[in-house]
């Protein structure tokens, strides 16, 4: 069941409950005080009244003679207007009426119930059209009866309380309609208040049906201050997230899927090599000369698999493996390391420029890796006579290693993606020099091993420059990045 | 799957029906709420005699329980007035019997009611200038007598007016005036004696105060005021019917 929906019927139901409990004890109230000043007033009257017929009785001495003078006062009473809706009887104690002018609707069972509640009594009676309320009072020092009234005289008046009952009446069927109109008003009302209330929870359940239909950049608006605003918000940094965390992903999964296509095509290519000579020396004796060249490319396929696998096995290390220990390193070491690895780079001259005593934070092995990768890349791409130039200089709080060259470049499109594994710009080129691919993707993973990142420029047919920003190893302790 | 999806959203239809029936019912009920209580109220007051509210003003039980209280009040309530209407003699006779009973009783002392004598002969004998002047009021019954001049030959204290209010059912004087010269008397035994010739005695919260030439006493549950005044020229008893609130105006 919706919210709406419950909401509407709580406030339909509250209110019904409390306008009827309301209405009923106020209607209640009313007719009780109305009741009460009529039941006042009538006990003053009775008790003139009662004065009056005692006066008139004083020197009755029959019931015959009593009869009459009250027949004569009620006429009188009739005349002069006075006791409109008033009514009385004259009883005995035996319970014989003397005299009486009691309407139909109150009956002598009634008279005498009156009677027997004493002074301190009243009795209401009568029928839905007519409502009369009895007070009963023995009649004191009258005239001592002949024979019929040994228990003594009593006066019983009726007052007509129709009008407090019919308003009764009137104001419940009043009320009802009132309740009625009201409930619908409010029913209404809280139906549409829900339906507003409840639009932004309605907003949400869209949005989080199309989020989970894919639709990751879906939002909902945000307006107000209170807690729907606070919910909407919250909502929309989830979905950003989560849209983050799937491009993320989809990334990710692009990623590794280029990277096994062209891992298993690095793989590929020198086995079906291997393979095929190898296959071609089972098949029979051959010439020298074939046998030369067959082993020469198993031998040379073969150790471009090693090299392969070893740089593999070096970026996954710097990449899933543990974070590097990170000291202070000497600049000076580190290129001295790369330098001492190197081999003949064709006829490039190789510059070095570091300032004594320059230290980084790093690993010392790493880095000596990265720098000798980057010479070599340059070598490649550098005509013989050209120049590598090795530098490292202040940048900020830290230093900043380059290594810099004036060969061929880099073309622009091939730019962003030169450090994805097994990326080639030119592959003919690279596989002729017994490249895997790999060497740029092991310098970037080196660099964020460190906290920091490759920047390349290159110009076509200028040169590279390849740049690393290291954290300055002097004041630094040794640590983790 | 598809059946249990189905089963679950018809239990949820269900369920949203029921509960929605019955919030309908529940108002509804509610709605008639007002009614119910009320049909119930007035059944209720035709079940059994119920309280009958106390009228305001009226005298204790117990005083009500004594006669000339009981006229005294209920006269206070008849429409009319205590009006003096020119009169005959007809009411002398008891004049006479109530003044002797006050005698007797020891309220006046026999000198005052000897002194009254002949203005009563006077009245009586249709002496030229005497008048009378009588009332009727519920079961009270009064005389206003004034002497004529050819009152002479009377020896001792002179008497040339008497008023005289009593209540015919009990014989209690309530109202008593004398003019003239009269024997003095003490108020305050002429006010203790009247108190208990009227049967006033039994209630006991009778506040007496003195005041020039006389006593006056009055009690909360008789809502009665007594005056006792005595003078060289004349005597007063007065009793008067006050609620609460009157009692301080007269």
């Amino acid at each position: 069941m919706n919210f709406a929906h419950k909401l509407t019927l709580a406030v339909a139901l509250l209110l019904c409950v409390t306008l009827s409990a309301g209405g009923a004890w106020t209607i209640g109230q009313n007719f009780s005080a109305a009741l009460d000043a009529a039941a006042s007033d009538a006990a003053v009257a009775h008790m003139r009244e009662r004065y009056a017929v005692e006066d008139l009785l004083a020197d009755s001495t029959s019931l015959a003679g009593a009869a009459d003078a009250v027949e004569d006062y009620a006429g009188t009473l009739q005349l002069s207007g006075g006791g409109e809706g008033y009514r009385f009887a004259v009883l005995t104690g035996e319970g014989v009426v003397v005299w009486s002018d009691m309407p139909a609707q109150v009956t002598f069972a009634d008279q005498w119930e009156a009677v027997q509640a004493g002074t301190g009594g009243m009795l209401y009676c009568g029928t839905k059209t007519a409502r009369y309320l009895l007070l009963a009072s023995p009649l004191q020092r009258v005239g001592q009866m002949e024979q019929g009234a040994e228990k003594g005289l009593y006066l019983v008046g009726g007052y007509d309380v129709t009008r407090e009952f019919t308003e009764h009446g009137r104001q419940l069927r009043q009320y009802l309609a009132v309740e009625c109109v009201a409930l619908v008003l409010a029913l209404t009302a809280a139906a549409l208040l829900a339906w507003a209330l409840t639009r932004p929870l309605r907003q949400l359940e869209a949005a989080s049906r199309d989020i989970g239909a894919g639709q990751y950049d879906r939002r909902v608006a945000v307006s107000g201050g209170g807690e729907f605003a606070r919910l909407a918000q919250g909502f929309n940094t989830m979905a950003g997230a989560v849209e983050s965390h799937m491009e993320a992903l989809r990334r990710q999964n692009e990623s590794r899927t280029r990277f096994v296509a062209a891992f298993t095509h690095e793989l590929k290519t020198p086995m079906t090599a291997i393979l095929g000579y190898a296959d071609l020396l089972r098949s029979g004796e051959q010439p020298a000369d074939v046998r030369q060249l067959a082993a020469d490319y198993i031998y040379h396929e073969s150790a471009r698999l090693e090299h392969l696998s070893r740089e593999l096995l070096t970026l996954m290390g710097v990449e899933e493996g543990p974070p590097p220990i990170l000291q202070p390193e000497s600049v000076a070491g580190i290129f001295g390391d790369a330098l001492r690895s190197l081999p003949d780079l064709g006829g490039v001259r190789l510059e070095s420029h570091c300032p004594p005593g320059a230290k980084v934070l790093g690993n010392r092995a790493l880095l000596a890796d990265l720098v000798r990768n980057l010479i070599l890349n340059a070598a490649a791409a550098t005509a013989p006579g050209g120049t590598i130039t090795l530098c490292c200089e202040r940048q900020g709080t830290g230093w900043r290693l380059s290594v810099q060259d004036n060969g061929r470049g880099i073309p622009p499109e091939d730019l962003p993606h030169v450090t994805e594994a097994f990326y080639m710009a030119d592959k003919s080129r690279t596989r002729a020099r017994g490249g895997s691919g790999l060497g740029l993707s092991l310098c970037a993973a080196i660099a964020a091993a460190h906290g920091s990142k490759l920047a390349i420029e290159s110009t076509p047919g200028a040169g590279t420059c390849v740049t690393i920003d290291l954290k300055d190893g002097e004041e630094a302790a040794p640590c983790e990045p | 799957m598809r059946a249990i999806i189905f089963l679950q959203h018809f239990r949820g239809k269900a369920a949203a029906g029921i509960l929605t029936a019955g919030v309908v019912l529940l108002c509804g009920a509610s709605l008639l709420l007002p009614g119910v209580l009320g049909a119930r109220q007035e059944a209720a007051l035709t079940e059994s005699p119920l309280p009958r509210p106390a009228v305001a003003g009226l005298p204790d039980e117990q005083a009500r329980a004594i006669p000339i209280l009981y006229d005294l009040y209920r006269a206070r309530l008849q429409p009319g007035n205590f009006g003096w209407q020119e009169g005959d003699a007809s009411l002398l006779p008891q004049l006479e019997q109530c003044l002797a009973h006050l005698a007797e009783a020891g309220v006046l002392p026999r000198e005052m009611t000897e002194s009254v004598q002949p203005v009563l002969d006077a009245a009586a004998a249709g002496e030229e200038g005497a008048s009378f002047l009588t009332q009727q009021t519920g079961s009270f019954a009064g005389v206003q007598i004034t002497a004529g001049a050819g009152t002479s030959g009377r020896s001792g204290p002179d008497c040339g007016f008497v008023s005289a209010v009593w209540d015919t059912a009990t014989g209690g004087v309530v109202s008593l005036n004398l003019s003239g010269q009269l024997p003095q008397a003490d108020p305050a035994a002429m006010l203790d004696a009247w108190r208990q010739d009227l049967g006033l005695d039994a209630l006991d919260d009778w506040q007496d105060e003195a005041m020039e030439n006389g006593l006056t006493s009055w009690s909360d549950k008789a809502q009665v005021y007594l005056y006792c005044a005595v003078e060289e020229t004349g005597l007063r008893l007065t009793m008067t019917n006050l609620s609460g609130m009157d009692k301080g105006k007269s």
